[in-house]
């Protein structure tokens, strides 16, 4: 049988980075195609080309007997993408997203229902909500049935699931299996191993060239060492029973939501606490009032024993922070970089160079020195960002989706930076997508639906929950509640 | 077309839903047209006048009476030395000093005597307007002092067409206008567009088979009838609030209006295709059209006045013909047969924009 896909030699460059280099391989009808590799490996590039909005430099593809530079027009008409980036217009409903995609389609929401009913009718309470106000799943499954209701025989999806928490992901997941069974083509890039498993066949990209196709097993079998490395050892030195952070009846109420509805715990110091939750749980709200940035509705928490009620600007000198949203600056070199943020932590002027020497010789980056912070492979930024987020020695560090975009490999280096600083006594509080992350942490909290559902290390809640690993767990306590928050 | 109807209703609800920027663009027009039509004004009023006479006479007396009936004219002082003028004009509590002669009613029917008029030209527009005023009040009340024994003299009666009462606010509807036509249609258009590029949904259309110039063109329509509105606002406020007649034909108003918000938006197209960003967008826009169209369109500063680089550049300001054209047909009532050249001119330049906005158009992205 004719692959339905077929790549060959295919480079592109943009003005000084090699994005694809000799691409090649071909993907058969009704096959489910993953793509992996670490950011900025190619990935989207390849996406771009083969939904014909990029031209390539250099070699040719055919989507089902037509070429990608020649028919763009009727390529255009048989496939489905979902781009890497949220792509529905957030202030229309979800209904008017779906109605706007179909009439661009040359359909209809009637004459195509049959095709979405699954996954629409999961949205369909929701249908007058508009899409920006839909939790990170929601948005997902919104953007593929608009990606699906012209029938197409291939869906391109970029990274659809980052960002999305494990239930909404497995729901997703489940969705590309019964569209799979209705013999569609589907490409999928995906930076969960768990995910990658689900494919058929898997490529496996990195630095733009192809390093491996094959079966998932195969791959990871191969690639081994980056895509599932050894899980990390920890000497825990649990050493203290001080308190760090004390959360007692914390309410954050927005009208009359409660975001935060009456949580209570306590995290000890230099604990590695991770704070679990699915998109729009709770997680990110109740974070903000620990480091003093919102108010609380009512309640009281004291964080490294400052109220952050009335002492909010105390709270912030003594933590650090670090998100995936806020790293450093782009155009500012590396160690301009660490001056500024050094600086403005309060680490006295003297003091800086020998912290900054101390700190880029700890991660590996003191070639660098003199690197724009934007020419860094973004797990080296990641690292970056968080060794400034703790240069000036805070007790308590807060790390919001720290390593989003990265391979296992990255990650485990990161993680282990932050094994580091919690041997130096840093008490760490994170929060995570990666349920083998969770694994790492010391104590787990699960927040649903505004509430703390469960507390404990995580070998005693996988022994509660009998299960295999955290994902498990997860997918129990998050399963039902879910559809209610969103 | 269905779908070009989809884009258009999308674009609506894009606009209407976002409460804030409507009501900007909907209130800003009355706001300027008012403001331009009440507080902000070129005429000259209350002139602070001061007089230097050495010897106070009843000619002196006279033509000093003739310029306190005078609603323009306010006399602060009767001074009697040089120094104290330089004085007054030091405080700067005075706009214009008269200074009479040694002797003046003596010296009346001589030929060589002359009143000296003096005027503060820290503001020079001003100062030409109030030495003028008083320039010709000094000449009609001297003339009548003369009387009919002199020689005749030459007084000239000037009339003042189209706007006799020289009211700024003829001179300002025009330039509202073309700069609030100009803002809707290039800037709010090419943001929109650019908007879409950086929140990813330009791939998704791109990657549609809608027509990629059906996207862009779907773009421009809210906008249009945005402007329409717009347009409407401002000449009805006009005509009934600041009282500016239409003196020409109103269709024929409505027509070359039109054209320069066809010429806008095929600019904000145009924008559109060379960013890839919202603030870009909104820079470009902001400071290839707005500040030329205030600076250079005739709006504030007369083009006749400038140097002629200056001159040369405002040629190439869509909006200078514009509110060239709206002046003519608003103001002075002149027939639209008689426009063409500045009509030609305004459809050449959408012409070729539209032009380099196709070519420039891709398919696929950079």
């Amino acid at each position: 049988m004719k692959p339905l896909i077929e790549v060959s030699h295919i480079s592109k460059r943009y003005q000084h980075i090699q994005a694809l280099e000799d691409v090649s391989f071909s993907v058969n009808q009704g096959e489910l195609f993953g793509i992996i590799g670490p950011d900025g490996s190619g990935k989207s590039t390849l996406f771009r080309i083969l939904t014909t909005l990029l031209l390539p430099d250099q070699g040719q593809a055919h989507l089902n007997g037509l070429d990608m530079i020649k028919d763009f027009r009727k390529i255009r008409k048989c496939i489905g993408y979902m781009p890497g980036k949220f792509s529905l217009y957030p202030d229309l409903s979800v209904e008017e997203n779906l109605d706007f995609f179909a009439t661009v389609f040359q359909t209809s929401i009637e004459r195509n229902y049959e095709q979405i009913k699954d996954i629409y009718s999961q949205l369909e309470p929701f249908r007058k909500r508009r899409a920006g106000a839909l939790s990170g799943g929601m948005k997902q499954k919104l953007a593929l049935c608009c990606a699906l209701i012209h029938q197409p025989i291939v869906l391109f999806l970029d990274e659809p699931t980052t960002g999305v928490d494990p239930v909404s992901r497995k729901e997703f997941w489940n969705i590309l299996h019964r569209l799979k069974s209705q013999h569609v083509t589907i490409l999928v890039s995906t930076p969960f191993m768990d995910e990658a498993r689900q494919c058929d066949r898997i490529a496996f990209i990195q630095e733009g060239r192809i390093k491996g196709i094959d079966t998932p097993d195969v791959i990871l079998q191969q690639f081994h060492d980056i895509l599932c490395p050894p899980a990390l050892q920890r000497n825990r030195r649990m050493d203290t029973e001080t308190t760090i952070i004390q959360v007692k009846d914390l309410v954050k109420q927005f009208g009359n939501f409660k975001a935060v509805d009456h949580i209570s715990f306590e995290v000890k110091r230099g604990e590695i606490f991770g704070f679990l939750g699915a998109n729009g749980a709770g997680k990110t709200t109740a974070m903000r009032m620990l480091c003093g940035l919102s108010k609380p509705t009512s309640g009281k928490a004291f964080v490294a024993g400052y109220d952050v009620n009335t002492q909010a600007e105390d709270v912030k000198k003594h933590i650090g922070y670090m998100s995936q949203k806020f790293s450093l600056y782009e155009d500012l070199k590396v160690w301009e970089n660490v001056r500024l943020f050094a600086g403005i932590y309060g680490v006295p002027a003297s003091e800086i160079p020998i912290r900054t020497d101390k700190m880029l010789q700890r991660i590996g980056l003191n070639n660098e020195r003199e690197t724009l912070v934007r020419e860094l492979p973004l797990g080296w930024k990641q690292r970056l960002a968080f060794s400034v987020s703790i240069i000036h020695e805070p007790e308590l560090v807060f790390l919001d989706e720290p390593t989003g975009g990265v391979d296992p490999a990255t990650r485990r280096q990161f993680w282990e930076l932050i094994y580091q600083a919690a041997e130096r006594g840093i008490t760490i509080f994170v929060t995570t997508h990666y349920m083998d992350e969770a694994e790492y942490c010391d104590r787990i909290s699960m927040m649903v639906n505004g509430k703390i559902k469960a507390i404990d290390t995580p070998e005693r809640l996988k022994q509660q929950y009998q299960a295999q690993n955290m994902d498990e767990v997860f997918q129990q306590l998050a399963r039902g509640a879910i559809r209610k928050s969103d | 077309m269905k779908q070009f109807f989809a884009f258009i209703k999308k674009e609506f609800y894009h606009i209407l839903r976002d409460t804030r920027t409507i009501m900007i663009l909907l209130i800003m027009p009355i706001i300027q047209i008012i403001l331009f039509g009440f507080a902000i004004s070129t005429e000259v009023k209350n002139i602070r006048t001061l007089i230097l006479a050495p010897n106070y006479d009843i000619a002196v007396q006279q033509i000093v009476d003739r310029l306190e009936a005078n609603e323009y004219f306010q006399i602060i002082q009767i001074v009697h030395s040089p120094e104290e003028i330089q004085q007054a004009f030091r405080k700067g509590n005075v706009d214009l000093a008269i200074v009479f002669p040694q002797q003046y009613s003596n010296r009346i029917y001589n030929e060589e005597q002359h009143i000296q008029i003096i005027a503060d030209a820290s503001e020079p527009n001003s100062a030409v307007i109030r030495s003028n005023y008083a320039q010709s009040i000094l000449a009609q009340a001297e003339a009548q002092l003369k009387g009919s024994g002199s020689l005749p003299t030459v007084i000239p009666n000037i009339q003042l067409l189209y706007n006799p009462q020289m009211k700024s606010v003829y001179n300002f509807v025009p330039g509202v206008m073309g700069l609030i036509l100009m803002l809707i249609c290039a800037i709010m258009t090419s943001i929109s567009i650019v908007r879409e590029k950086e929140t990813g949904t330009m791939e998704i259309l791109l990657v549609s088979p809608a027509r990629p110039l059906s996207v862009i063109l779907s773009k421009a329509v809210p906008y249009f009838l945005l402007s329409i509105i717009n347009l409407t606002t401002i000449l009805l406020l006009s005509r009934f609030v600041l009282h500016v007649p239409i003196a020409g034909n109103l269709l024929g108003l409505l027509a070359v209006s039109l054209l320069f918000i066809l010429v806008s938006l095929t600019l904000g197209l145009l924008i559109s295709c060379v960013t890839e960003k919202q603030v870009v967008a909104l820079l470009i826009s902001g400071m290839l059209l707005m500040i030329p169209t205030i600076l250079l369109s005739g709006m504030i500063f007369t083009i006749e006045s400038m140097p002629p680089v200056l001159q040369f550049l405002s040629n190439l300001i869509p909006a200078r013909w514009y509110i060239e054209l709206v002046r003519k047909i608003m103001i002075e009532g002149v027939p639209l047969s008689l426009l063409y050249p500045e009509i030609g001119i305004l459809s050449g330049m959408g012409c070729v924009f539209m032009l380099i906005t196709y070519r420039l158009f891709k398919n696929r992205l950079n």
